[in-house]
Parts: structure tokens; sequence; C-alpha cells
């Protein structure tokens, strides 16, 4: 032993004797390094000399807590290899020449860093050195390794001034992870709010083989500012990028005007597949002075030319305010994929009603080469949509564009083209006004191969549509045209600019489809149709689906410039359904084949309309062509009749109107902006219902059952959605199943107490049994007689009830049971308790019934109740009702399941839920707990499962009080929770 | 664990990284109270356990205990940061660990993790992190809740994911990406964008007790890359779409969809095979699938969609008069057979 003690601090001695004299692993270390290392003046100190972190042995974590001091590393700092430490202070500022350091450069993986600040935050100013964690791959285990782990999480804001480095450094390595927090939640309420600012790039790429990694940065309570490229490319495909705002984002442009976030399966990669960039705020998202730099996610071309590249990656873009993209060619969202590969997804969205979203750069999810993939562009705003760039999801198999707004959309130049070419889908679509100013809307087919036919182009609008604007959906070759479908609420205009060309291929395809609605489906509007519309085929003689068009509207006026030609199909048709008339000018032509009897030019007017100029047809209008029809005078009154288009606003209600108030109708009026009633009311009584001028949405508040309280903690009230008035829906009887106890609630707190009767005593507590004898006498009839026993409780307890049903052949049942019924009444000045007693005995007759189970086939029992277990006896179902610690933990797993199957709105949102939920976990784990244990810590492990309990229905009553709770679910919850508490308390007890 | 010499050559020379961290913990001198530490059933090789508290480095399997203390609070940053030197499990024994919206519940750096339920992870900035080839190997029985971003992010191969439930997220309940992994039995109820966001190469989603998505505040589950295969998916009352894949040569089997405020079934891209999938109520078409080389197998069906288009719900007019049942079911340019 004194042999030991000599030993011990000899080797301790050198073993710091073996550290380096810069070497440090605490903050006691740092301080100690002299006064030209560390030096403070009041609460900030500085550390002037570069430290090498060094645990007292290899591969250990070091962690320096400066506890509240705000640290300045100038001309000094940590450098750690591959080792890993952490910093923990209020603040930590990277000064010039300051340094974080956890490389393993060619040799090893990176090191981690993490950095745990309070609210004097991170300053990683411009001149300081870069904060390195690259790292190598494993050697041996190749795919492992690589770019170490830099993690900041900060209750101030975070400046990265100074760029951060975790790249893969060997062919096969990965980059590494930037994860980026600033600002705190304590639960569910804000703590701390920070800001994230980039200023200087970070990468975290992958080499020849090595994906791309991590970059995750999250304002909590703040913002994002992105104004330097982020890296996260990589030859085994790119990386995540990810950044989350509690208030706006800004992507704004890097100080070279490169690509601002980078997530490409790099070049150097054999077909690498883009990585990820999902951004989302709960604010807005915008640019810097307007522009916002390039967001690729870009798939790399295969090595052999002939493979198939790499696929697009996945962009995000979401916020529920607005969302800006604007710089034109300086910027722009690529997802496209490599030669020959699949193109990616863009996604770019407003969530709040109201929330506009302009895109002004272009959008790319396209590929190139034969069997290429388009991929799927996404523009849904909340508000209005406004393109005034490119988008681009062609390839040889086509992709799909879709603009959609609650509101108005627009398509407006410089933009050139939204594509889907390949046959793929163009969709526009928007609540209120379309505009479509001068791009082109195409999903073309280019290649002859057959079975290529062009693809959709598909306009929706509330309201109006105006297009001055070429669209294509033709093809080539054999292949059949595509379908353009152009429908609006309101008016729709084709003015002279426009092309409508759905063209099938000139070597046998068959001509498409041009369907162009107004007062779609039955409001007032009118097609103007000044432009050309094309669906001309070349198919044999007789192909089905052959070319159509479709023109309806209240007035159709085809003017002067106006085409409709789906010549060259032998049974192609056009069809003319006029809700009012029709006027074709001199010089328009509405044509089709007319080869076959077949291919005609339809009109349908309603009877008494003039018939349009036929010469204005080809072949000319035959009056066989015509049919005059009946104006409805309700729905379809009479049969096949065409719907009016009354004025409205002219105070008279006409089918298909349902009102109309003249100059009141508008938005949030009883009679709306079209002439059809509306109303917010729900048909709840206890909600107010009204209308939000701003988006013409109705809001439903129940102001009721907040006023439901009668100041008894011990009741619960809520709003009946018929009366509308309060009523108790619970009464928390504190019924703890002891005859000798009383039983009682406090008003005040909802609590619940149970005082001992002096000179009671419970003399037996024997579970229930339920024993059966059957006998069954042979055919054609069985007598079974079941008994069940009452339970042996002196006292009298509870019987659970045994369900049985009924027998499955004839026979006479006698049974005889007892059951007691407790009740118990309390008050504040005394106590009383009244029991009674029922005996029933019964006798029942039942005809012969096939078994309706088997007992090797106890599943068709199920009564889907927790809180019974199924069985069959003698060809019965019976659901006998589980008892002891199995009745409250059945009831607590159904709790369980009820708030795991509720929506979060139904709880008040996620974390009440899990709140909610987790209250029961613990009042589970807490009863199973107690269930093992004996003594005294099983009362006390029950005794805390019961208080978890009661504090959980209070929290139920007191969020169905407040209405975040819905009502169903509320009384749902307490039930069970009630239940549960009934059948814990004499557990708890012991009784 | 296993013995050395089932390890890797590269885990063994990870070992005495791991031995020296426990030394520096379990055995070493006095630390601060909040100091990163290793921690583990067996931190040394000498079956040396060290608790786990928030921000610590698990070195070698546990399972967490009442001792463990991050199981008591929540974490200020991170959870736990795995690295360790070859496969490692942590079973959570029905405890849970909390973040405040910061860090990582669990961040897999290097090592192997087997994850183990039942257990909850919430309310960090992600739930788990775990990138690189062999960074996970599997997740069974875990939930991930109320986390800011992702509950399970997960880019690796070979791993499975079986059991878990992810509810409430910032973003993805299952964010997952890699090649040939496997996700079965799971739950993901919502999440503020995709229940399942399965990216990569060879997943297979599903077949045995398929997968849910609940009320997730877009796509249930939303699908990406090449060959996978899904064999049950139960997507209900999503607000974007029920299940959308773009995928290349993907199988897509018994999939149903019902209740979503887009379209049921939305599948893009080439060699797709679809079989015995249902669509029913959604607000947008039921089943729609374009692209090249389709393949409808049979058994597709959609009832009760209504077809409509875009954020304002505007209904397709000319497609309901014309063809309606390609509202219900379309595969290519033909309804379902």
């Amino acid at each position: 032993m004194p042999m030991k003690r000599v030993l011990v601090p000899l080797v301790l001695a050198l073993l710091a004797a073996a550290r380096p004299a810069a070497a440090v692993c605490t903050a006691a270390d740092v301080m100690a390094c002299g006064p030209n290392c560390w030096k403070c003046v009041g609460n900030t100190c500085t550390l002037g000399k570069l430290l090498t972190v060094t645990p007292p042995m290899p591969g250990a974590p070091c962690t320096f807590d400066f506890g509240t001091r705000d640290v300045v590393l100038n001309s000094g700092g940590f450098t750690a290899g591959q080792n890993a430490f952490e910093i923990k202070a209020h603040g930590l500022t990277v000064d010039g020449s300051g340094t974080l350091k956890a490389t393993g450069n060619q040799l090893t993986p990176g090191g981690m860093i993490t950095l745990t600040l309070g609210s004097g935050g991170l300053k990683v100013l411009a001149n300081a050195n870069l904060i390195d964690l690259t790292g190598a791959e494993v050697i041996g285990n190749p795919f492992a390794g690589g770019g170490g782990t830099f993690t900041v999480q900060s209750d101030g804001d975070v400046v990265l001034g100074g760029g951060i480095a975790v790249d893969g450094t060997t062919p096969n390595a990965q980059g590494g992870s930037i994860l980026v927090t600033a600002g705190r939640y304590a639960g569910t309420v804000l703590a701390a709010a920070g800001n994230v600012t980039v200023s200087a790039n970070l990468t975290a790429t992958g080499k020849a083989n090595g994906p791309g990694g991590m970059v995750t940065l999250t304002a909590n309570g703040g913002k994002v500012d992105v104004e330097d490229r982020i890296d996260v490319s990589g030859g085994g495909g790119g990386g995540s990028i990810c950044t989350t705002s509690d208030g706006d984002t800004t992507l704004g442009t890097t100080p070279t005007g490169g690509p601002l976030l980078v997530a490409d399966g790099a070049m150097s990669g054999d077909a690498a597949s883009g990585g990820c960039i999902d951004v989302f705020s709960s604010g807005n998202v915008t640019g810097k002075n307007g522009v916002t730099g390039r967001l690729l996610a870009r798939g790399s071309n295969a090595f052999i030319t002939t493979d198939g590249g790499g696929c697009g990656g996945m962009i995000d873009i979401e916020a529920l305010g607005p969302v800006m993209l604007e710089g034109g060619s300086n910027g722009g969202v690529d997802a496209s994929g490599g030669q020959l590969g699949g193109g990616g997804t863009i996604c770019v969205s407003t969530d709040n009603i109201g929330s506009d979203l302009t895109v002004g750069v272009p959008l790319a999810a396209s590929a190139a080469g034969l069997g290429s993939v388009g991929g799927c562009v996404d523009v849904c705003s909340g508000g209005r949509a406004v393109v005034q760039d490119d988008i681009d999801a062609s390839a040889n198999c086509g992709g799909a564009v879709c603009v959609d707004a609650f509101f108005d959309t627009s398509l407006a130049a410089p933009a050139q083209a939204i594509r889907a070419d390949g046959g793929g889908n163009v969709e526009v679509s928007g609540g209120g006004l379309v505009t479509l100013a001068g791009p082109l809307l195409s999903a073309a087919q280019s290649s002859s191969v057959p079975g290529s036919p062009g693809g959709g182009v598909t306009v929706l609008a509330g309201g109006s549509i105006s297009a001055s604007v070429p669209v294509d959906v033709s093809a080539f070759g054999p292949n059949n045209g595509g379908s353009v479908d152009v429908s609006a609420g309101k008016d729709l205009a084709i003015d002279a600019s426009s092309t409508l060309n759905a063209d099938g291929g000139r070597s046998g395809g068959l001509g498409g489809a041009i369907s162009l609605r107004a007062g779609d489906p039955d409001l007032p509007g009118n097609l103007a149709l000044n432009g050309l519309a094309h669906a001309t085929g070349t198919s044999p003689p007789n192909t089905p689906n052959p070319a159509l068009g479709l023109l309806q509207a209240c007035t159709i006026h085809v003017g002067a410039t106006g085409v409709l030609d789906t010549r060259g199909d032998t049974l192609a048709t056009n069809t003319l359904i006029a809700r009012t008339g029709i006027t074709v000018d001199p010089g328009a032509l509405v044509a089709t084949t007319g080869a076959d009897a077949k291919s005609r030019n339809f009109v349908i007017l309603p009877t008494g309309a003039p018939t349009p100029n036929p010469g204005a047809f080809s072949p000319p209008l035959a009056p066989t062509d015509v049919q005059f029809r009946a104006v409805c005078t309700g729905p379809n009154q009479p049969a096949g009749c065409l719907i009016p288009c009354p004025t409205c606003g002219n105070g008279q209600t006409e089918y298909p109107e349902t009102c109309d108030n003249g100059a009141a109708n508008g938005t949030c009026q009883p009679c709306s902006a079209i002439c059809r009633t509306f109303s917010c009311d729900d048909h709840n009584a206890c909600t107010t219902d009204s209308c939000n001028p701003a988006t013409g949405q109705c809001e439903h508040v129940d102001t009721v059952t907040p006023t439901c309280d009668d100041h008894n903690n011990c009741t619960f009230e809520q709003c009946n959605t018929v009366t509308g008035q309060c009523e108790t829906t619970f009464v928390q009887t504190c019924n703890d199943m002891n005859q000798c106890t009383t039983d009682a609630c406090a008003p005040a707190d909802g609590s619940c107490s149970h005082t001992p009767i002096p000179g009671c005593t419970t003399t037996t507590t024997t579970l229930p049994t339920t024993s059966t004898t059957s006998t069954t006498t042979t055919a054609p009839s069985a007598s079974t007689t079941t008994v069940t026993q009452p339970p042996t409780t002196t006292t009298t307890g509870a019987a659970p009830t045994t369900t049985v049903t009924q027998p499955p052949t004839t026979s006479t049942t006698v049974g005889t049971s007892t059951t007691t019924t407790l009740l118990a009444t309390t008050s504040t000045t005394g106590v009383s308790s009244t029991t009674s007693s029922t005996t029933t005995a019964s006798s029942s007759t039942s005809t012969t019934q096939p078994p309706e189970c088997t007992p090797d086939a106890p599943a068709a029992c199920d009564d889907l109740d927790l809180c019974t277990r199924d069985s069959c006896l003698g060809g019965r179902c019976v659901h006998e009702p589980l008892l002891s610690f199995d009745a409250v933990l059945c009831r607590l797993d159904g709790i369980t399941a009820a708030l795991q199957a509720a929506p979060a709105t139904a709880v008040g949102g996620n974390r009440p839920q899990h709140k909610l939920e987790n209250a029961i976990v613990k009042a589970r784990a807490l009863t199973v707990a107690g269930q093992t244990a004996q003594g005294k810590r099983r009362v006390k492990q029950l005794g805390k499962a019961g208080r978890k309990l009661g504090a959980f229905i209070r929290a139920v009553m007191k969020g169905t009080r407040a209405s975040k709770i819905q009502p169903g679910l509320g009384a749902r919850l307490l039930s069970l929770a009630s239940g549960a508490m009934s059948e814990l308390t004499p557990l708890r007890t012991g009784s | 664990m296993p013995s050395d010499t089932r390890r890797p050559a590269s885990a063994r020379g990870i070992v005495p990284l791991a031995l020296a961290l426990a030394v520096a913990l379990g055995v070493g001198g006095v630390r601060p109270a909040t100091a990163m530490r290793a921690c583990g059933d067996d931190v040394d090789g000498h079956r040396t356990a060290v608790p786990c508290a928030c921000g610590d480095i698990l070195v070698s399997s546990r399972t967490l205990r009442a001792a463990d203390r991050i199981t008591h609070k929540p974490c200020r940053g991170d959870g736990l940061v795995i690295a360790a030197p070859g496969p490692v499990t942590l079973a959570f024994n029905g405890h849970a660990i909390r973040g405040q919206g910061q860090g990582v519940g669990i961040l897999v750096v290097r090592g192997s993790l087997s994850l183990s339920g039942p257990g909850t992870i919430e309310g960090f900035g992600m739930g788990v992190l775990a990138r690189g080839a062999t960074a996970l190997a599997s997740v069974v029985g875990m939930r991930f809740s109320g986390n800011r971003m992702y509950g399970l992010y997960v880019d690796g191969d070979g791993y499975t994911v079986q059991g878990s439930v992810a509810e409430g997220n910032g973003r993805d309940g299952f964010a997952l990406g890699g090649t040939r992994y496997a996700v079965d039995g799971n739950r993901a109820a919502g999440n503020r964008r995709y229940g399942f966001s399965l990216t990569g190469t060879g997943a297979h989603v599903g077949g045995g007790l398929g997968n849910e998505a609940v009320n997730n505040g877009k796509s249930g589950f939303w699908l990406y890359g090449m060959m996978h295969e899904v064999v049950g998916a139960t997507a209900v009352g999503n607000g974007g779409y029920g299940f959308y894949a773009m995928a290349m040569h993907a199988r897509l089997v018994d999939i149903h969809a019902e209740g979503t405020a887009g379209s049921g079934l939305r599948a893009m891209g080439m060699g797709l095979a679809l079989e015995g999938n249902s669509a029913t109520a959604n607000s947008g078409f039921g089943i729609w699938v374009s692209g090249a080389m389709l393949d409808d197998r049979g058994g597709n069906s959609g009832a009760d969609n209504t077809g409509l288009m875009g954020e304002a719900g505007l209904p397709p007019t000319t497609l309901r008069e014309t063809a309606p049942a390609l509202i219900q079911c379309r595969i290519g340019t033909a309804s379902c057979r």
C-alpha cells in the first residue's frame, strides 16, 4: 500500500509532464496559461495564445466552462486535432486571428466542437482564422469519418462573419455537420430569442465519392440571414441545408455573386444526385435588396455518358408569410438532373391566407437526354402568386409544374416559358384572376418515338382569365396532341397574340383537345377568342378519340382573328355551347374536318337566340348542327336546359343566383359578390361566427365555454352546442370505492380527500369471480345454466358486470347476481354515506342461434373495449371487465390511444397534446411501479400515480373549458381518467 | 458489444480512444458537473457503467435508468452524442429525454447505433441525426415528438426503423435517406410538413404492418429516388398529398389514402408499378400516376374523390364531364383497370 501511495502521484506527475506546455482541457487550465495568454477586463476575457486541447488521455472530451464570462479569442484560441471539446460561456467572439480548430486534416476524421453560449451569443469576425474541422475517412472503413461536427447552441445571436469548414478531405470522406441554433425554448415558452447571420462561407463538402454534409441554421424567436455561400455538395451526392426561423429569413447574395446555397451532386462524382435545401420561415422569405442568390441541388452526369446521370435534389422554401425570390438571372433555383437522369423537386409556398408569393428567378427541375424524367415544380401561394421568370421541368418524359394561388395568379414577362416539355403537365390556377401575360406554357413533346403524346396545360380561375400567351401541347411523329383546358369562373379572354397548339404529330398523330370555358360552372361569364386555337391531326381514318374543340360560355365571341381548328382527324368535332348567344366576326374561323357525318361544328344555343353566320364555319354550319335548348328555371329544369346568365347586382334573384342584394353584395356579406348566399353560421350555438374581410374566410370562436365556470373545480362545465348554454358535463365524485372513507372533492382546487370513517372496517375483499357450468343435452334442445356468483364482500363492493351474449342453443338461463350501487354524497358541512343494495334475479328464454364464436377463434369476440377480457365460452362471447391494475392500465392506454388518434388541434396544439400524453405515460409508469412494489413503497407510487392522474383530469377540464380541447374528446378523456382514478384509489389504500 | 475479433479494423483502432474517454471520466479526475463526459454501460472495457447526462458522449451501449440524469430534466443543447468504436445499443427502457429547441437529441458522430424503445425524444432541434453509411443500425419502438425540425433524420445504408412514432415535429416526422433501408410499422402524425420523407435508393417501406401517416401538414408520405418498394401505407387527413412519389422503378402496393386536402396518391416518374392501391374521399384526385413505362397491375381504385385543383380548390369541369373516371383513378392517360 505505501508503494501505491508513492506511485500514484508519480504517475500523475509523469502524465502531466508529458503534456505540451500549452496543453489544456479545462477552463482552469486556460486561466492559468499566463498573463500574456489570458486577460480579463471586467467580465470579458481575452485568450491571446493558441492552446492545444489535450485531454489527459487521447480522445477524451474537454470542457472549457467559463461560466458567465464573455470570451474573446484574439490571436489565440484552441486547436484539438480530432478531439472533441466544448466551450461554455456567456458569449464568445472569435476575433482577429482567433482560432477554433479540430481538424483531422488528410489523416483522421475531424473532431467535434460544441459551443454552449448564453445571451452573449457567438460572433465570428471576418478576420478570424477559418474554423476548421475538416477530416479524412477512417482508414479501413472508407465510408466512415470525414468532416467533423461543429455545434452552436446559443441563447443569443450567432453571427458567422468568418468561414467554417467541415469538409471531407479524402476521396471517400463525407462532409461533416454544422449545426447552429440561436435562441431557446423552455417547454412551449420562448426562453431566449436569437438570430443567425451568415456572411462567410460555410462548407461541408465531400470529395469524389463522399457525400456532402449537413448545415442547419435555426433561429428560435429570431431571424435567419444568409449572405454568403453554404456548400454541402459532394461527389457521393449532395448533402442537406436546412434553415428554420421563427422570424423572417433572408436569402441574400454572396459578395462574389456566386451561388448562395449549394447541395449539388458534385461533378467529381459519378451520377451523384443533388441534395436537399429546406428553408422554413414563420415570417417572410426575401432576398437582399431584392436579389436572392442561386440555390442549387443539381445532379451530376455519369462518368459513362450512356449511363443515367444523378437525379436533381429537393429544394423546399416555405413560409407562413410572403415569399419573394427575386433577382432574375442573378438568382435561380436549380434542381435539375444530370444527363439522362431525373429532375428534382422544387416547392415554394406560402401558408397563411393572404401571404403573397413572387418568383422572379428561374426555377429548374429538368433533365436532358433520352430516358430522362422531368421533375416537379410547385409554386403554391396562400395569397397571390406572381411568376416573372422561367420554370422548367422538361425532360424526355416531362415532369410537372404547378402555379397555384388562393387569390390571383399572374404569369408575366420577362419570363419566357413555363415548361414541362416531354409531355408533362402544367397547371396554373387562382381563386381570383389569372393573368397569362407572355410566357409560353408548354408541355409539348419533341420525341417521335411512339407512345410519346403531348402533355396537358390546365388553367383554372375562380375569377376571370386573360391570356396573351402561347400554349403548346403538340406532339411529333405518330404521337397524339395533348390537351389545353382553360376554365374561368368569370370572363375568359384569349387575345390575338395567343396561340393554343394541341396538334398531333404529322405522321399519324391524333389532334389533341382544346377546351375553353367561361362562367364555369354556372356563373355569368363570357368568352372572347381572338387568338389561334388548333388541334389538328393526321390520324388514319376513323381513329377513335379524335381532336375536339369546346367553347362554352354565356356569350361566345369569336373575333376576326379568332380561329378554332380541329381539322385532320376524320371524326374530329367542335362544340360551341352558348348560354346566351354566339357572335362570330367576319374573318373568324371555326373549322373541323367534316369528312364524316359525325365530324361537324355543333352549336348549342338558348331557344330564340340568333344563329351565327354559317360562313364562318368549315364545313359551313348546317341547320342540323344547331341545337336550341330551353333556359333553366331550376336545376336541370327542364332536362338538358342551359343555365341562364343573369346579371348579379341588379337586385333581383334569378336562377341560378340564390340571392341578389344589389350594391350590398360582396365579400363577407349575406349575399356574395357572385350572388350566392353566404353565411358563416356553423350551426353551433356556442360559437361566434365571423367573416374575415381580408381573406373572405369564416372564423368560429367559442365564446361561451370559456365563461362556463361555476367556480367549483369539482365540476366541469361546457357549452351545449345546441342550446348555447353552459351545462355540467362532468362531476368529480372522488369515489375511492372504499366504504370506510368519506370521499370529498374540494371545490377550490378539485382535489380529492378520503377521510376514514371511525370504527368502520372492511372485512374482506375478494375479487369477484364468475363461474359457469354448462349442461348440454342432446339435440334438438340444449340447456345451459349460468350462475354468476356475487362478490363475497360483506360490506359489498361494486361487482363488475360481466356481459354474456345470447347462448347458441335454446336454453333457459337463470342468473342471480348481486349488484351494489354506491351513492356517495358529500357536503362541506358533514359526511353522509348511503349504501343501497339491489338483488336481481332474471330468467330468460332465447331462441336457437348459431354459435357466434369458437374457442379457437376468440378474436371474433373482440368488442374493441380495452377494458374487457374477451373470450369464447360455450359458443358465446364473454366480455369480462378487467380488474385491479389491469383495469387502471387499460383505461390509461385508452387515454393514450385517444390522444394519439386525435389531431393536435383537438387538444390545443402539439405541445399540450404531448404534455397530456406524457402525464399519462408517467401515471402509467407509476402505476406499474406500484404494482410490483410492496408496503409503503406501493402506497407511495400509487399515490403519485393518483396525483398525476388528478392533475391530468384538471388539465383536461381546464383545457376543455377554454375550448382548447374539443368537447367530445374532453368528455372521453375525462370518462376514462375518472374511471382509472376510481379503479386506482382502492389499490392505493389496499382495500 | 461484439468481441474485438468481430470488430472491423477501424473499430479496433478506436477502442483505445473509447477507453481513454472512460478513464478520463469514470476513473479520471474531478470534472465540472456539467462537463461533457463519456457514458455507457461499459466505458472502460471493464464493465464500468457511467450514467448519462445531457451532452455526454455515449461510448458503449447503455440502458437508461433513473440514474441517468439526462432523463430528469430538459437538456440545454444536445442530448447524447454517439461516438463509439463500433455498434452500440441505446435502450430507453421507457424513459424520455427532452430538449429546449436546441441541439440534437441523439447525434451520431461515430459508431453504429441501435436505438431501442420504448422511449421518447422530444423538444430538441432535431430528434435523432445519424449520417453515414453505418451510423444507424436500427430504431425500434421510439417516439420522436415536438422537435423543431425532424423527428428522425437518417442518411445511411441498410438500417431499419420499426414500430416508432413521430408526432408534432416542425418539419418531417421521419426524414430517411440512403440505400436499402427498411421502414415498417411506424406512425407519423401531426408533423408540420411530411409524415415520412423517404429518399435514396432501394427502400423497403412497409411489407409487414405497413406505415401510417395521419394529419401531417403536407404530404403523409413523400417518396423520392429509385428502386423503392412500398407495401402497405395508410395516409389519412394529410394537408398535401396522401402519398406522393417522384421515383424511378418503384413498386407501390397496398397504399390507402383518405381524406387528404390534395390528391390521395400522386406518383410521377418512370417504371412505376402499382397494385392494390385505393384512394377515397380526397379533395383532389384519387390516384394520379404519370410518367413513362407505367405498369398498372390492377386492383387500384378511387372513390368519392372530388378532383378539386389548386390552392383555391377549383373544379376541373372539362375532366368531370369528359372522363370522370380519371378523377378517381388514372394511371398514364387511362383510367385504372
